[in-house]
């Protein structure tokens, strides 16, 4: 008894958190949505869309969009009309937005309606202090320090990550499918060497955040932020095996602004403990001028914005064990030669014996271990990508 | 004489002067079970006897002797109730022939108290003294000469019986020494004839030690024949209980006469104890034969009622105590004071909220009332008793889940309750965030919660009021209880101080959670976390006399935990209070009462990453309070008046930066407020009238400093009640009320985040008034009753918060909260047995509770002005809460709740917005959870009745959600990476937990 009554407890509590789905009344809502931000110095990308309900598809989700013309407009005279990209989104020419002005986004859609934000300074862009990486105990800690400069108070940041990775194995033969079954054991027809153009050791891979970093100085001595982290990479994973590239983009916010997308992140992630909260939608600042009571989603706030970059060495990978990543197979028999869509063999150290790699004495990997566009990425370096790697 | 002052006082004996013209003695004790052989050899009867009593002989008394405590008893013809002759006072008796001796009264040195005949062989003389002694026993002791009697309600038969001794002196060597017993006694023991049948010389006893017969004979036995005599240890338990039944039997089936004179109404007035502790018994029931007159006793006890002159039967009644009937004869004014015994079973099976019939005896409703032992043995989840989850068993009590602090009183909100412990203002009434309530059972006495018809007396809060008392302290002796549970323990001292006069009472419990949270997986969410919490509580009672009594009290409790990450949260209530208790010269009783309540909770953000950021953030509420009440039976009336006052001095938040923190201090303005109130009330209850009132009226204000602002405003008070059969009532009601704090909230239950405010500008006092009717019926010769209740309730004022308020640091809070008006109604069905081996009830509350915004704010406005859920609606709600016993020892309890689930808000719609998936939530409340079922069984075994026993442990083996249903807490979505909507379900307790709580009392 004395054992079982902690187990029996600890069963009690564990995952006392389960999948669970309510099903919503079957109704139409198809609010507007605007997102994206004024972003004076640079061009502004504008995103219209609609409410969809929960479960929507995404490809569904994708092909529908409002459709209408969007202006800028300063209250000094300044004026953009917005020009369509695609998936609902208008591009605007704001580089040489004067940043003294005020300014807000006007829509009219095709149907008539027509939806504003107000009028708003300009959120000056924040200086970043600090970017730096640091391990933790949980893999390499990713941080960022702020400044407010004169009168910022409030910071969102945004990131673009690029890394450098490379396969497992250089390969020294590589497997041709498709050949039948040989009948005797002459190696030849059944592998070649690669090509040189088919060098699949180093890749680039790159992806943006999801969810916006939001800080806030509001209650401090100094408008600044400090460490603040922006995410952890576990230590064995490949983003940082080779060169590790995070370029982060900070903008200044209106306190109402980092208001709304603070709420819109936790209504979206944080409910459901014990003190969370009970979920509502929050306001933004687009209204409809033609129709007060149609409703509309979204905060739009008018940014300068600046780029920082951190470069992360190697230092930190640890690699990680693939436990089927070498085959070891005494001949290419028919099965083996169909396990993989393409199966290299590996100049791998381990040879039994000490001559020419042949199909018995050198061990098999799959594609993906020897060929790095399998794990996600690309042979297109960047060319502002520091290293020579091809 | 005619003329009885019954005054009894417990500890020190039971003190009856009937001053007759025949003894000074006491009132005669009976017992109360059928035995033979406890009076004068077998016999109850009173036979005729001569007695020499304060130097004057009296003939042809009827006379009986109690042979247990060595009394003798005589009755006086033109009087009914025999008494207790004062054994100093009497020299010797004889009854058929026989002489018997108090030796004591002579001087025999070594004497023993008590009556002795003296044996003679011729030779040698012995004298022999004949007793009776109690003893208590499981088992078949039919076999015993037929002593002794089988309780039907045990299966194991416990046996209360008397056994004979007799017991062999001899004046050895100039002293009295008792005899062992042995064969050569028996031997040499032959009764012989009396010294003589002749009328006694008074000095002859006096002549014993120089009687040669007598100094030869003892000079004649064997040395072992002689014993010390001294009474074991065992033989002062028993003497205890013996004591203790001969206070409850000796009010039974006698007649006292009260007071004097030829009034046509009289009042009886005086203090109600337990006869094993001397504590004053609160909220017992006083009714007179009919039982329409009645009084409840208060917290010293005492009680005072005016009935008829003439013969009259006054019924005392409380749950957990053993009914006492006691027949009056009233002349006029008088006290009685009276001692009850608690009923040995209730142990088990005390879960009756209020007795039999109470419902009839007054036009209050709404009144839930519970101890203890009914606390403690419901079913619970890791085996703590848990007064909240008690409340929570009752109909019309509701909460947003099962580990929610805070509970829902007919469609209230969680702040709108007044809980009061010892007097002082409970905020946070929760441990471990809701899991354990904040309250000791050890030391709890009573509960009482207020659903509808709520005293005149409470104020402050516009749903109920739960009114929390701690016990006196044992005026016997030092007590204790220790109990062991997997989660928590807890221990309680009690004891006298000053004997008579002082008591204390203490206890304190703690939680060593840690090492479970310790262990659990990531995946719970709270694995790594740390949770710890404290309680300590200290009463102290003094009676200055039998008119005065003070008691102070303390309380305090310590909360704090962690779950993974920076963020400590911190919460504690302290709470004193003094409270004067005085029995007016008119009967009527002033209560007074001070003290000082403090709640404090406190938020440690400490960023490890972000040192800058790090702060403590602290917001405490701070009030005293000053009450002082009469309560005075005039005729049919009893008024009660009085007024209150409480001061406030809250701190909305303060902000001040940790370690290398660059945060500001930052303090919101301190908001300071007085609320006084008056207020008046009666309770009219004509003598034979199947109608009766309860009307009040309370006039609360509150005033607020800086800015100077005032509010106030009269709360109601109505009730009556028509009972065309003793058995059946109808009551209607109707209250109001006022509230000026409100808690600001955006979660479903009290948490350590929520901020208290006063009203002011922006924020309006909460008002609320219900309307409710009821019928009451008791059945099957008492056993069942039936209640039905309707109500009708509307809220103004109440705050909800906008979406995306900031509630913490804001100077502007009121920007942030809407008003409300709320409204709720509901039927609430009760069947409660109330006796026998199932006891127990079940409730079926069907209600609805909704709100409604009362401000227009556009598109923001909530649910675009609709009337919405508020988050406890759950109209369909059944409780069944029982206990089985099997034996006096073991019983088996159970606890089944169901009810409809509580309303969420879900997401309806998703969109992107930025990269991400964002979603977009239905109106207010517009969803449910499912239902909510479980079904808690535990099995308790109750210590054995050994009085020997120092100790006594009791065990209880439970298991809550026995059918491991995963019930859901809240539901909730994410949008998982920002691209999936994905939903999931959080359930608190979402399997079966076995839990064993070990109780040791000493």
């Amino acid at each position: 008894m004395k054992r079982l009554l902690p187990i029996l407890l600890l069963l009690a509590l564990d995952a006392c958190i389960y999948p669970f789905d309510i099903k919503q009344d079957d109704v139409e809502i198809k609010h507007l949505v605007v997102s994206g931000d004024i972003t004076i110095g640079e061009p502004t990308r504008i995103t219209l869309g609609y409410v969809y309900p929960v479960g929507t598809p995404s490809g569904t989700m994708l092909k529908d969009y409002p459709k209408g013309s969007l202006t800028i407009e300063g209250d000094g005279g300044f004026a953009c009309k917005g020009e369509y990209l695609a998936r609902g989104t208008y591009e605007f020419d704001t580089s040489s937005a004067p940043p003294d002005q005020r300014y807000r986004l006007h829509v009219k859609l095709n149907d008539a309606r027509e939806f504003a934000s107000p009028w708003q300074g300009v959120n000056q862009a924040p200086v970043v202090s600090g970017l730096r990486a640091e391990p933790s105990e949980t893999g390499l800690a990713l941080y960022i320090s702020l400044d407010g400069a004169d009168s910022l108070w409030n910071f969102r940041w945004d990131y673009t990550e690029t890394w450098e990775y490379h396969a497992d194995f250089i390969p020294v033969l590589m497997f041709v499918p498709g050949l039948p079954a040989p009948d005797n054991e002459d190696p030849s027809k059944i592998y070649r060497e690669p090509d040189p153009s088919e060098d699949y050791y180093y890749c680039w891979s790159s992806r943006s955040s999801v969810e916006p970093g939001l800080a806030s100085a509001e209650g401090q001595s100094g408008n600044v932020v400090k460490d603040r982290l922006i995410m952890t990479i576990p230590f064995t994973d490949k983003r940082i095996s080779t060169l590790y590239c995070l370029d982060v983009t900070v903008s200044g916010l209106s306190s109402g602004g980092r208001a709304y997308l603070q709420h819109l992140h936790d209504i979206s992630n944080n409910t459901g403990s014990l003190f969370s909260p009970t979920p509502s939608d929050m306001p933004g600042n687009i209204t409809c001028l033609s129709d007060p009571s149609q409703v509309a989603l979204g905060y739009l706030s008018v940014v300068q914005r600046t780029t920082s970059r951190l470069f992360v060495p190697p230092t930190y990978y640890r690699q990680g064990y693939d436990p089927d990543a070498l085959l070891f197979y005494p001949a290419p028999d028919e099965d083996g030669r169909y396990m993989f869509d393409q199966v290299y063999i590996t100049d791998s150290p381990v040879r039994f014996s000490g001559d020419a790699p042949t199909l018995t004495n050198v061990p098999w990997a799959p594609k993906r271990c020897v060929d790095c566009r399998a794990q996600g990425g690309t042979k297109n370096k960047p060319e502002w990508w520091p290293n020579s790697h091809k | 004489m005619r003329k009885l002052v019954v005054c009894l006082l417990l500890l020190a004996g039971l003190q009856c002067y009937a001053q007759t013209p025949l003894f000074r003695g006491r009132e005669m004790r009976e017992y109360n079970f059928p035995f033979n052989g406890h009076y004068y050899w077998s016999t109850r009867e009173f036979v005729p006897g001569s007695v020499f009593f304060n130097g004057t002989l009296y003939e042809n008394v009827p006379l009986n002797v109690n042979a247990h405590t060595q009394d003798l008893l005589a009755r006086e013809s033109s009087f009914a109730a025999p008494v207790v002759a004062e054994r100093g006072l009497t020299a010797w008796f004889k009854i058929d022939g026989i002489y018997y001796y108090n030796l004591q009264y002579y001087g025999v040195e070594g004497a023993p108290e008590g009556f002795f005949q003296l044996l003679t062989d011729g030779r040698r003389n012995v004298w022999m003294q004949r007793r009776k002694l109690f003893a208590r026993s499981p088992g078949d002791h039919n076999g015993d000469k037929g002593i002794g009697y089988d309780d039907p309600d045990y299966r194991e038969k416990l046996i209360t019986y008397f056994y004979q001794q007799d017991k062999y002196y001899v004046e050895r060597d100039g002293a009295f020494k008792r005899i062992r017993p042995g064969r050569s006694r028996r031997a040499a023991m032959r009764p012989g004839q009396p010294l003589s049948t002749a009328e006694p010389d008074v000095a002859v006893p006096r002549t014993i030690r120089r009687s040669p017969q007598v100094k030869n004979a003892a000079g004649s036995l064997p040395a072992e024949w002689f014993s010390a005599g001294d009474p074991s240890a065992e033989r002062r338990a028993m003497l205890a209980a013996i004591e203790q039944e001969n206070l409850i039997a000796s009010y039974r089936n006698k007649t006292y006469e009260i007071g004097s004179g030829d009034a046509a109404t009289a009042t009886v007035s005086g203090v109600v104890r337990d006869v094993a502790s001397g504590e004053a018994l609160q909220g017992v029931l006083v009714a007179d034969r009919s039982g329409r007159t009645y009084c409840y006793t208060d917290a010293d006890g005492r009680y005072s009622l005016t009935l008829p002159a003439g013969e009259n039967l006054l019924t005392f009644r409380e749950y957990s105590m053993e009914d006492m009937d006691i027949h009056v004869l009233l002349r006029g004014s008088g006290g009685l004071d009276i001692v009850m015994r608690e009923k040995v079973t209730a142990l088990q099976s005390a879960y009756v909220t209020a007795n039999s019939m109470a419902a009839h005896r007054n036009a209050g409703m709404g009144l839930e009332k519970m101890n203890s032992t009914t606390i403690t043995h419901m079913p619970s989840a890791f085996g703590e008793g848990d007064v909240l989850k008690a409340v929570l068993t009752l109909p019309g009590v509701k909460s947003v889940g099962e580990a929610s602090s805070g509970f829902n009183v007919r469609g209230g909100s969680s702040d709108q309750n007044l809980i009061l412990f010892n007097g002082g203002t409970i905020y946070n009434p929760s441990h471990l965030f809701g899991i354990f309530s904040a309250f000791n059972t050890d030391v709890v006495d009573d509960i009482q919660l207020y659903k509808s018809s709520i005293p005149v007396q409470f104020g402050g809060r516009i749903s109920s009021v739960l009114d929390i008392s701690t016990r006196d302290g044992n005026a016997e002796r030092i007590r204790g209880s220790l109990g062991l549970g997997i989660l928590t323990s807890h221990v309680a001292l009690e004891g006298p101080i000053v004997k008579d006069r002082t008591t204390f009472v203490l206890g304190g419990r703690t939680t060593y959670s840690d090492w479970l949270l310790k262990r659990l997986p990531a995946v719970s969410g709270y694995s790594g976390g740390k949770a710890s919490f404290s309680d300590v509580n200290l009463g102290v009672t003094h009676h200055f006399d039998e008119r005065n009594t003070l008691k102070a009290t303390a309380y305090w409790s310590r909360d704090g935990f962690s779950f993974r990450g920076d963020t400590t949260f911190r919460y504690s209530n302290l709470d004193v209070a003094l409270r004067w208790t005085h029995k007016t010269a008119r009967g009527g009783t002033l209560n007074v009462s001070t003290g000082y309540d403090r709640y404090s909770n406190t938020l440690d953000r400490g960023y490890s990453t972000d040192p800058a950021g790090s702060y403590a953030l602290n917001t405490t509420v701070n009030q005293g309070f000053l009450r002082a009440g009469v309560q005075q039976r005039l005729g049919a009336h009893t008024l009660s008046w009085g007024g209150d006052a409480v001061l406030y001095v809250l701190n909305p938040g303060s902000m001040r930066p940790t370690g290398e923190s660059l945060v500001i201090p930052r303090s919101l303005d301190t908001e300071s407020a007085l609320e006084p109130a008056i207020y008046a009330g009666d309770t009219w209850q004509p003598e034979g009238s199947p109608l009766s009132l309860e009307a009040g009226l309370r006039y609360s204000s509150f005033l607020t400093f800086r800015p100077a602002k005032y509010y106030g405003g009269p709360e109601l008070r109505l009730s009556g009640k028509y009972s065309p059969l003793p058995n059946l009532s109808f009551k209607t009601g109707v209250n109001s009320m006022n509230q000026y704090i409100h808690l600001i909230s955006n979660s479903s239950s009290i948490s350590p985040m929520d901020t208290w405010k006063l009203s002011g500008a922006g924020i309006l006092p909460q008002r609320g008034w219900q309307a409710a009717a009821g019928a009451y019926w008791t059945v099957f010769g008492n056993v069942l009753d039936i209640s039905l209740e309707g109500y009708y309730k509307r809220m103004y004022n109440y705050l909800d918060y906008k979406s995306g308020a900031v509630l913490t640091m804001n100077e502007h809070l009121a920007d942030d909260v809407v008003r409300t008006r709320g409204r709720s109604y509901g039927v609430e069905l009760m069947l409660r047995k109330l006796s026998g081996r199932l006891t127990g009830w079940v409730a079926y509350t069907w209600s609805r509770a909704q709100l409604q915004e009362m401000q227009d704010r556009g598109l923001e406005t909530i649910n675009g002005g609709a009337w919405y859920n508020a988050p406890h609606d759950k109209p369909h709600d059944v409780k069944l809460v029982g206990n089985y016993k099997f034996t006096h020892r073991y019983s088996i309890s159970f606890n089944l709740d169901y009810s409809t689930g509580r309303p969420v808000t879900i997401p309806v719609g998703q969109y992107l917005y930025g990269n991400a998936l964002r979603l977009m939530y239905s109106e207010r409340n517009a969803y449910r959870i499912p239902d909510y079922f479980r079904l808690d069984l535990a099995f308790n075994i109750e210590p054995g009745h050994y009085l020997k026993a120092f100790t006594h442990m009791s065990a209880t083996i439970g298991c809550y959600n026995v059918t491991g249903r995963r019930n859901a807490y809240s539901v909730f979505y994410t949008t998982s990476a920002g691209r999936d909507v994905r939903g999931y379900m959080v359930s608190v307790f979402a399997t079966q937990i076995p839990y064993l709580s070990l109780n040791l009392k000493f």
